[in-house]
Order: structure tokens, then sequence, then C-alpha cells
């Protein structure tokens, strides 16, 4: 029951940016932003139909196991791919204009069952787009378009939009999506030239660009690699029981000891 | 996963081994009815009690739930994430190898 938590977590979040996506663009009423809306519309209504599709056959699965029986997997994958030649048709028609970059966003974001349709977009993002400060969407999707590009391709993009964003906030992602994976490697050590080189650069990135959301993730990487990494003392805990009874973490050292963060809902 | 847990916690009985929750549910009476309904055999500490100044879910950086975080004799952690599989695997290696090191460390 549990390990719905996370699924439907990632179903709300996948709506929740679907519809921060959809407010971001719509600070004019040009042809391109309504051209964008009433796709997302479109989009968004598939997403819901989509869901409660999942929902209803999730229901139907638990009656027909029945207690204790298997469950059979359901798809994780929302029906976006069906979309991409929708984005690329609007992203033709307004091509080398500003209009161009929400439609070639999505599909860098959305459309990863088109491999070559999110080569094509962000290709055009690259050689377009580069002044532009909505390429921070860019820089923060690309980490997750390794399997799409290929890990060569994006630390690439990385550098090139390091190097030629005349954006901070821009940089300071593209920062973050080089040098985010070497504060994670447990195997760089903590005290190791890599490690304090990575750390400093990112520090000083996503100071710059006064973006509160890179500059939290920033400081949570540091505090979840020095604070809470493998080998860390971790921090105490002193606190109440569900019955109101105080105790702490320390009580329990000299064991081995799993730490459960929980909820049942 | 309940299950899991409360095998683990029946199989480390007096052995050298704490199985503690944060338990993140707002009604505490409805978690207490499950903790016994379910018969959940392990301590848990109340993720916000009244009047907390923070999460202690905040403090440790946990953005997804569940999170399980595995822990050595020293409070070294060994593990950080969500797969209860692994950490349990873990888990039992870590103690076995307690138990060679230091006999008795159950008491």
């Amino acid at each position: 029951m549990r390990s719905i938590v996370i699924m439907t977590g990632l179903l709300v979040a996948a709506t929740t940016f679907a519809q921060t996506k959809s407010d971001d663009t719509s600070v004019a009423a040009d042809p391109a932003t309504v051209r964008y809306e009433a796709l997302q519309k479109k989009v968004d209504d598939a997403f819901k139909a989509w869901r409660q599709g999942q929902i209803d056959a999730s229901k139907k699965a638990r009656e027909a196991a029945g207690k204790g029986g298997m469950i059979p997997a359901m798809s994780m994958v929302p029906p976006y791919g069906k979309f991409v030649p929708d984005y690329q048709e609007a992203a033709k028609e307004f091509a080398g204009k500003d209009g161009a970059i929400p439609f070639l966003l999505w599909i860098s974001q959305y459309g990863s069952s088109d491999a070559s349709a999110v080569k094509q977009a962000t290709g055009t993002l690259m050689s377009d787009h580069i002044a532009s400060e909505k390429l921070t969407g860019l820089a923060r999707a690309l980490p997750r378009l390794s399997r799409s590009l290929g890990a060569e391709t994006v630390t690439g993009m990385f550098d090139t939009l390091v190097a030629k964003s005349p954006h901070a906030s821009v940089r300071g992602w593209a920062t973050l999506g080089k040098f985010g994976p070497t504060l994670e490697d447990p195997n760089v050590g903590l005290t190791s030239a890599k490690y304090t080189a990575a750390k400093a650069t990112l520090v000083k990135a996503s100071s710059a660009s006064k973006d509160d959301e890179l500059m939290g993730l920033v400081r949570g990487l540091i505090a979840d690699r020095e604070k809470l990494g493998n080998g860390q003392v971790a921090p105490d805990i002193a606190g109440v029981d569900l019955d109101g009874v105080k105790f702490k973490l320390s009580d329990y050292e000299g064991k081995i000891v799993m730490l459960d963060f929980w909820g049942d809902w | 996963m309940y299950d899991h847990e409360r095998s683990l916690v029946e199989e480390m009985k007096n052995r050298p081994f704490a199985l503690i929750g944060v338990n993140s549910d707002r009604d505490l009476s409805k978690i207490r009815t499950i903790v016994k309904e379910k018969r959940l055999n392990w301590r848990s500490f109340q993720n916000s009690p009244e009047g907390a100044k923070s999460k202690i879910s905040a403090e440790w950086n946990v953005r997804g739930w569940p999170t399980i975080v595995v822990l050595d004799e020293e409070r070294k952690v060994h593990y950080r994430g969500h797969d209860g599989n692994a950490a349990m695997k873990m888990i039992r290696t870590m103690v076995a190898e307690l138990e060679k090191k230091s006999p008795g460390s159950n008491l």
C-alpha cells in the first residue's frame, strides 16, 4: 500500500508541473501563447483521463486479485508521445522567434518516447535560442535526457550553456547539471580536490543566479553529502514517540538501526 | 511493507538491531489505531510534534516517502534511499558482522 505513495506523488507532480508551465506562458496573449495554452489544455485533459483510467484499472485489478493476491503492474507513462507532432508543428510555425521556445521545451521534457524529436528540439533550442532566459527549462531538463541524447551530448550542452548564456540562472542550472553528480558520487571523497572544486563552482554559480530554488537544491545536495552521506555520523534525533514519551536516536547506539520515514496515507 | 518490517523486527529479536520510525501522519489517534490493528512492533518518533520548530524529515532532507536510512552501531550512515529490500539485506549482513565483532552487543 505504501509503495503507491511515491506513484501518486509522481502523478500529482506531473500535473502540477504541467499547470505551472501553462501559467508561465500566459504572460501575454500573443498567438504563440494562445496556441500553447490550447495545446496544453488538450494534454492536461488527456492526462486527467489517463490518470482516472489508471485509478479505475488499479481498483478493478485489486478486486479481481482478492486479499493477498498479486496485482499486475500498471503503466507509469502518461500518453504524452502522441502530442509530439502537434508541438513540432507549432514550433515550426513560430521558428526563429521566442514563441517557438515553449513548444521546443515541451518536446524536450515530455517527448522522450521519440528520441529524434527530442534531439531536434534540443538542437534547435541551442542553435536558435541560446540567448533566451527560458533555456533554464532546458538546463533543468537535460539531466533526464541522457538516454535520448547520450551522456556526452548532454555534458557538451551544459558546457555550451555555461559558456554562452548571458543569463546567470541558465548558467546556474547548467552548472548544477554538470557538477551535481560529482557531489552525489560516494566515490569522490569529501576532502578530494575534485569534490572541493565542484562544490565551490556550484555554490558560486547558484549564488550568482539569485534563484532561490536552485540555491536551496545546492544547499540540500551539500547537506545530503556532508551531513547524511555514507560514512557520516548522522545527526541525533531528540523527540517524542506516538504516545508522547521522549526518546533519542542515540539511545540505540551500539545497534544497527533502520530509520524508517513512514506515513499511512 | 508493514509485513516485511514486522517480520524483520521479529527476526532480529534479541539481536543488536532496532527499527525506529519517523511517522508523518498528522492524525495521531488514527495512527495509534493503525499501530494497534496492524500490530506494528516498532517505536516511532512523531515527525512534527506539537510545538516543534522543525520537522525531523526536513532536517534529514527527506524528499520522498518512505525513505529508509541504515545506521551502524556508531550512528554512521550506510544507506539512504527507498529500496526496502536492499536495506534489509544490508541490515542482515551488518547485524551478523556486529555480532561476530562484539558478542553480546544486543545487551
